[in-house]
């Protein structure tokens, strides 16, 4: 059972500010989503879905309140660093809502539509009436439910039939509290990528110093037939800061969906993908890596659905916890009974460096037809002797080589992102990650 | 002055005796290799040298230079001029080879005071090294020793050796697992390494690459310490009359 939510400050923020506009589609579509929430709770112990993960204390006492209007940060307010460092045509949500002003739509080719949500629902809002929550359940997800009820910002993304987008889109998410008040903020992003198109989505969730904020996101993404749609994301917001997202993606037929999450930033981060493989000879390789140390939990629950025959999926996640860090995976791959020829395959590889550091992984695998070839794996160990006894014979001390092999952890499933730019930018944020870790570890 | 004295060494493994007595003397310049049969304390030798943990030295001592080493870590022995090559080199994912090198030459660096090495003095040195032994360039680029081969494995240990340029290297089995064209490369490396200041223990258990490292000296261990000394010959005389006399003795 979930926690009631009648008296949830979020809640009652939200009554007091409504979100402002809308066709009675969207209207209702809101309305929809509110009741799913309100009807589930917020997820405590008894989710089972939520039992690794514990948010209803942090929502029971928190009262968010909506982001303020004013206050939005300059180009040099970003912290860019903390941003995949990947070339990109720049799109720029503040708190969730698009900025004009720090985003760059200029170079964008014909063969890709980049338009806010906002925008979108005010001058043509019949065109994404079908699309938009067409892919995310609100049932079982609470907070996408949420996200349904208060969304008012985010971006719809086109990508036209056969185009082949060699720059890759670049969503940068700026998590702001400016003043006392904690921010939530419920970004919505609807991602259709057209029959046979090649394109890249990066996304990079950052936090500017200050007050607590909650990011509760959904993307929507549908991949038409033959496309090839990588999807490579990066979550550095600051320690002050809860993300939740929920992705939701649909691959058709012969077209492959490449995702990659690495995750850094945020006391609390959890990350739901759901990935339908919708059309025959689908493909998915959904991998990612994180980070957690004291204080931080970093949980990833992915869903993978081979709904037709001859779907391939792989997954790979590597997590390395320190502290009293707590790193979460819950992964579950359903064959549907025509879903022959499946292949799907799932890993899980936690590095524990101390003895408070915790993690729970859960696969669950659901199969309802014969010729298929799955399989799952979940590891949790520290670091291997014999390595630290080669490095340090070769004159590394024991930080130097402890350092080394972490970072070797991670690079080694980063190795599998496919963009070698965002390969490189990802593995100089693991690098500068365990400067920054060392550094803490000098200064205790 | 000698570059290592081993002086009456008793080392154990889980309160089991496994070295009993241990005395060696190697001057600068001089390449020993220690034959005998296997699960006689060879590699445990090699292992407390290289300051493995999981080895109690019970008494003895190990100088480098006339200082003992045997309180150092395994880097500060490492980075005093002790090099062990290993038998079963490890495979480490994630870790390219040339950021491992980097960090092992910076390492060294560091220790003798001096600053870190310059991105493309490195290349330069390390591509020169790695043509003098083979080692092709996108085994750099690769993870440590993940999916290289025995003999490629046994090349990047040479490699290793020839960028930290130690005083004292211990080749613990390096001929297992090589087949004659690698050994010989392999050999070749190791040869291209002697110096009159540089010296080397090679462990081995067949007298093969005795032929392509030529040794001035040859022990037999046997029993957890040496049983015999001699020149070179002696290593044709065992590979003749096999070691069951030591065994037999021990």
């Amino acid at each position: 059972m979930a926690e009631a939510v009648t008296d949830l400050p979020i809640l009652a923020s939200a009554r007091a500010h409504p979100v402002p506009g809308g066709a009675p589609w969207l209207a209702d579509l809101r309305g929809r989503g509110l009741t799913a929430f309100e009807g589930q709770g917020v997820p405590g112990r008894r989710t089972e879905a939520w039992k690794y993960t514990r948010i209803d204390a942090l929502m029971k006492k928190t009262a968010f309140v909506p982001p303020p209007l004013i206050d939005e940060p300059t180009p040099s307010d970003i912290p860019c660093h903390l941003a995949l460092g990947a070339e990109g045509h720049r799109l720029v949500l503040v708190n969730g809502r698009f900025s004009a002003e720090l985003s760059d739509l200029d170079a964008l080719p014909r063969s890709i539509k980049v338009q806010s949500l906002a925008s979108a629902l005010e001058t043509d809002p019949q065109a994404i009436e079908p699309y938009l929550g067409s892919l995310q359940p609100l049932e079982g997800y609470p907070f996408a439910a949420l996200n349904t009820g208060l969304m008012g910002d985010g971006l719809v993304i086109r990508i036209k039939d056969g185009a082949l987008i060699e720059t890759p889109l670049h969503v940068i998410s700026v998590a702001h509290a400016p003043g006392e008040a904690p921010v939530a903020f419920h970004p919505r992003l609807l991602v259709m990528v057209g029959k046979g198109a090649v394109a890249t989505l990066l996304e990079s969730h950052v936090g500017v110093d200050g007050g607590e904020t909650l990011s509760n996101g959904v993307t929507e993404i549908s991949i038409g037939d033959d496309a090839v749609f990588h999807h490579y994301k990066v979550q550095n917001e600051s320690r002050k800061a809860t993300h939740l997202a929920a992705a939701q993606v649909v691959v058709g037929a012969k077209a492959v969906y490449e995702a990659f999450a690495l995750s850094f930033g945020a006391r609390l981060a959890r990350h739901d993908i759901r990935v339908c493989l919708d059309g025959e000879g689908a493909e998915a390789r959904v991998n990612g890596a994180y980070a957690a140390d004291t204080g931080q939990h970093m949980d990833t629950s992915s869903y993978i659905d081979h709904a037709l025959p001859n779907g391939t999926s792989h997954q790979t996640y590597k997590g390395v916890v320190d502290g009293s860090g707590r790193g979460v995976f819950q992964g579950r791959i359903n064959v549907a009974r025509a879903a022959q020829g499946t292949s799907g395959n799932q890993l899980h590889k936690a590095l524990l460096l101390s003895r408070k550091a915790e993690v729970d992984a859960k696969p669950e695998l659901t199969i309802f037809a014969d010729d298929v070839q799955c399989s799952h794996g979940a590891t949790c160990g520290q670091l291997d002797d014999d390595h630290m006894f080669f490095l340090r014979a070769r004159g590394l001390n024991e930080d130097e080589a402890r350092g080394l092999l972490i970072e070797g952890f991670l690079d080694d499933v980063i190795d599998t992102v496919s963009a070698p730019a965002v390969q490189a930018s990802m593995k100089d944020m693991v690098h500068a990650w365990l400067l920054d870790r060392s550094g803490r570890k000098e200064a205790a | 002055m000698a570059l290592i004295e081993i002086k009456d060494l008793h080392a154990s493994v889980d309160g089991k005796e496994i070295l009993k007595g241990v005395s060696l003397t190697i001057n600068p310049g001089e390449m020993h290799a220690l034959m005998g049969p296997n699960g006689t304390g060879k590699s445990t030798l090699s292992n407390v040298i290289a300051g493995r943990a999981g080895y109690e030295v019970t008494s003895g001592d190990v100088l480098l230079e006339g200082r003992s080493i045997l309180d150092m870590e395994p880097n500060e022995r490492s980075n005093a001029g002790v090099f062990l090559a290993f038998q079963y080199p490890v495979e480490i994912p994630g870790v390219a080879t040339s950021t491992f090198l980097k960090a092992a030459i910076n390492a060294k660096r560091k220790f003798a005071g001096q600053k870190e090495i310059d991105a493309m003095e490195f290349l330069k040195l390390v591509k020169a090294r790695a043509k003098e032994l083979n080692v092709r360039d996108d085994m750099l680029k690769r993870p440590v020793n993940v999916g290289f081969s025995g003999g490629e494995k046994k090349r990047a240990e040479v490699l290793q050796m020839a960028l930290l340029e130690p005083k004292f290297c211990i080749l613990d089995e390096t001929d297992s697992g090589l087949d004659i064209d690698a050994l010989k490369v392999v050999s070749d490396g190791v040869n291209a390494l002697r110096s009159p200041e540089r010296s080397f223990l090679v462990i081995t258990h067949y007298q093969r690459l005795l032929s392509y490292i030529v040794p001035d000296f040859v022990h037999v261990f046997a029993g957890g310490r040496i049983v015999r000394s001699g020149g070179k010959e002696l290593a044709m005389e065992l590979e003749e009359n096999g070691y069951a006399e030591y065994v037999d003795a021990a």
